[in-house]
């Protein structure tokens, strides 16, 4: 069974809005069977899709949107995870070098920074989904919400250098606490997303650097070895990731 | 109230009426709707109402398999707090319609 390439989109778009409002996976799924079956039914009789949604799929999308709950666990357990993890491996390399000072710019810009990139990228999604925008205006969007939390995350880190806020220097004690907070986040994580690989990534990260740090060798070699041993990784990484895809064809 | 409200109060009676004849699902609902005259909302405008009378409880879905194939297809039936529902809005109906009607005419 086939659809006309408008319903497909509308679909599509509708799906992606949806996924963009936060709302119920099981919910959304739901609905976009019943709305798939109504409309190869109507294309059947002869029916377009704009004889379905009206004239204005934004106006439709909203009115579905008000309808489906939306899920809680987004903004509740995914999003603080997520920033805990991306938390856990700025402060890893601080801690191990023991560096002990924290800008409180740094301390709360990153954070922000993340969630505005959230709110901007769904907000793009949702933009784009229920508006007919034409090809070159979708790839400028794409490119600047490419370039927006790079830039912003450069920004703290320029302005950090600029302008002066309280630090917050935490004892070697405290240090050894970050450490093994951050350990917990990764095997927290990794069992939250059922992913091992959110442990053997910071565990190939950081482990040769904790022993490299009683090693007496000269920096150079300490960073040519973590530097091998990060390269090594990742082609198997990608190795193993494109048999996967071999078994899967 | 705008009066896509109030249309929309509407199209749930109607609904409603629908469903309480027999079990039947989205596409045969609008086709009833269309067979009746009703055709002043587009057709998708069901579902966001269906969701909402099934969370509040009118309505209840099974999902089916249909013989020929394809995806299961949802399948709407009235609940007794439906059919009270459905009762109410007769109610406001007749009141509604022949207060209406009795303006029109200028009695």
């Amino acid at each position: 069974m086939t659809l006309s390439k408008e319903s497909q989109t509308f679909l599509d778009n509708l799906r992606i809005y949806l996924f963009a409002s936060n709302k119920k996976e099981d919910e959304v799924n739901e609905l976009m069977e019943e709305l798939e079956d109504h409309l190869y039914e109507a294309e059947q009789n002869g029916k377009n899709v704009e004889h379905i949604i009206g004239k204005s799929p934004k106006a439709y999308m909203k009115e579905i949107e008000a309808e489906v709950e939306t899920d809680g666990r987004f903004w509740l357990i995914f999003v603080p995870l997520i920033l805990l993890n991306a938390f856990a491996y700025l402060i890893m390399n601080k801690a191990i070098a023991d560096e002990r000072d924290y800008s409180m710019l740094a301390l709360i810009g990153n954070p922000l920074v993340f969630i505005v990139t959230i709110l901007l990228l769904f907000g793009m999604y949702r933009f784009i989904a229920a508006n007919k925008l034409s090809k070159k205006v979708t790839v400028m969007l794409y490119i600047v919400m490419g370039f927006a939390p790079t830039a912003m995350f450069t920004g703290i880190l320029v302005a950090d250098l600029f302008i002066e806020t309280p630090m917050l220097t935490i004892s070697p004690a405290m240090n050894i606490a970050v450490i093994i907070a951050a350990c917990i986040i990764f095997i927290a994580a990794a069992l939250y997303w059922k992913a091992w690989i959110s442990v053997i990534v910071p565990a190939v990260l950081y482990i040769p650097q904790v022993i490299l740090h009683f090693i007496n060798i000269n920096e150079q070699s300490k960073l040519i070895i973590i530097l091998s041993i990060i390269i090594l990784f990742s082609l198997s990484l990608i190795i193993w990731q494109l048999r996967l895809l071999k078994k899967d064809n | 109230m705008s009066s896509s409200q109030l249309l929309k109060g509407i199209l749930e009676g109607c609904l409603l009426a629908i469903i309480a004849e027999r079990e039947t699902y989205g596409y045969e609902m609008v086709e009833k709707l269309a067979s009746y005259g009703f055709t002043m909302v587009s057709e998708g405008s069901i579902y966001p109402l269906l969701l909402r009378m099934k969370k509040e409880g009118l309505v209840t879905t099974t999902s089916k398999t249909l013989p020929s194939g394809g995806p299961k297809r949802k399948y709407y039936k009235l609940t007794a707090e439906g059919h009270a529902e459905l009762e109410d809005f007769k109610g406001r109906w007749a009141v509604i319609s022949t207060s209406v009607d009795n303006i029109l005419k200028g009695d």
